[in-house]
């Protein structure tokens, strides 16, 4: 699938692992300008950004910030906007995942995991979206998971703050297209990322796997398409959707 | 009138499709269709263009007329 984005400009969150390092992968190969935030400054990443800039004839910008920390995220976004005639697009992947019971979950650790999956996705977009609301155009695709519908075993703190995404992003796309500016929700099931491997027992993929349509964990790639098609003109009437990505899981 | 009250005013006669600007000085959240949540968003989206400001959203909540609209922006350094 080839899909010109020449002259638009993306934010992508999480860019530096798993999906994102895709995200940004595929939407510089589709001739996309990037913002590449990520946490962690690490001149592997720095590298990586300037490897593609200089493959795709693009701009990929790494900007390193904490969303933990709001004034991080404040100046960081007031730093784009300034820098940016315009967003096009805002791509919501950082996320955080944790592995506990209901009962051997602290009330702190859910607070922890609301607070990167959910409030400063929501504070984030806040600022990205007055720029939206002045350009009167935007596109905003928030990466949420199956788990925030099928309420996964032990996930309680991930999947919960992935529905309240989930739920935002319907209100955010009653609300914002007004403006031109759409949402939806990419839901991806198993994808191969260390996010993943590193919180998913071996005998619960195995049996996962073994009950998909397909058979197999979904490549990072994969979910950079679907990303890919809701940024282009072909899907202008997909608005407020949450599209699972998962493989047949449960079907 | 000073250049940026008359900024100030055109920012809610484009952004809330105002014709007759005597209706502004006593204008207030919610008085007329226009100026509904919806509209505030685009009204604060233009006035934050036209001041070159970023208001806060905690102002964006109190920004409940054309007069307290003025009093806020004070915060930002605009006179008007």
């Amino acid at each position: 699938m080839n899909i010109d984005l020449k002259n638009q400009i993306a934010v992508i969150t999480g860019a530096s692992k798993g999906i994102g390092v895709s995200l940004v992968e595929e939407f510089s190969k589709n001739n996309c300008n990037i913002w590449a935030c990520a946490r962690t400054k690490t001149n592997e990443f720095i590298d990586y950004c300037k490897k593609l800039e200089d493959q795709n004839n693009v701009f990929v910008r790494p900007i390193f910030f904490n969303l933990n920390n709001y004034d991080e995220i404040k100046s960081s976004i007031d730093h784009i906007n300034k820098n940016s005639e315009k967003i096009d697009y805002l791509i919501n992947n950082a996320g955080v995942l944790n592995n506990s019971l209901f009962q051997m979950t602290e009330i702190e650790n859910f607070k922890s995991i609301f607070e990167v999956n959910f409030f400063s996705q929501i504070y984030l977009s806040q600022l990205i979206i007055k720029k939206m609301i002045k350009q009167k155009r935007g596109n905003i695709i928030n990466i949420s998971s199956t788990s925030s519908q099928d309420n996964d075993f032990g996930r309680s703190a991930y999947s919960s703050s992935k529905a309240a995404l989930n739920s935002i992003s319907k209100v955010m796309s009653k609300e914002l297209s007004r403006f031109n500016i759409k949402v939806n929700v990419i839901a991806p099931g198993l994808v191969d990322t260390n996010l993943m491997r590193d919180n998913t027992e071996k005998k619960y993929l195995d049996d996962t796997i073994s009950k998909l349509n397909v058979k197999r964990i979904a490549s990072p790639k994969e979910i950079s398409k679907l990303a890919l098609y809701l940024a282009s003109d072909d899907s202008s009437y997909v608005s407020g959707e949450i599209i699972r990505i998962d493989g047949g899981m449960g079907s | 009138m000073s250049e940026n009250l008359s900024k100030y005013k055109k920012a809610f006669v484009e952004s809330l499709e105002i014709s007759d600007e005597k209706i502004l000085d006593n204008l207030k959240y919610n008085d007329i269709e226009e100026w509904d949540s919806i509209g505030h968003m685009g009204l604060i989206s233009a006035i934050e263009d036209v001041f070159e400001i970023s208001v806060e959203t905690n102002d964006v909540i109190d920004f409940s007329s054309f007069s307290k609209g003025k009093e806020i922006l004070k915060k930002y350094k605009v006179e008007i």
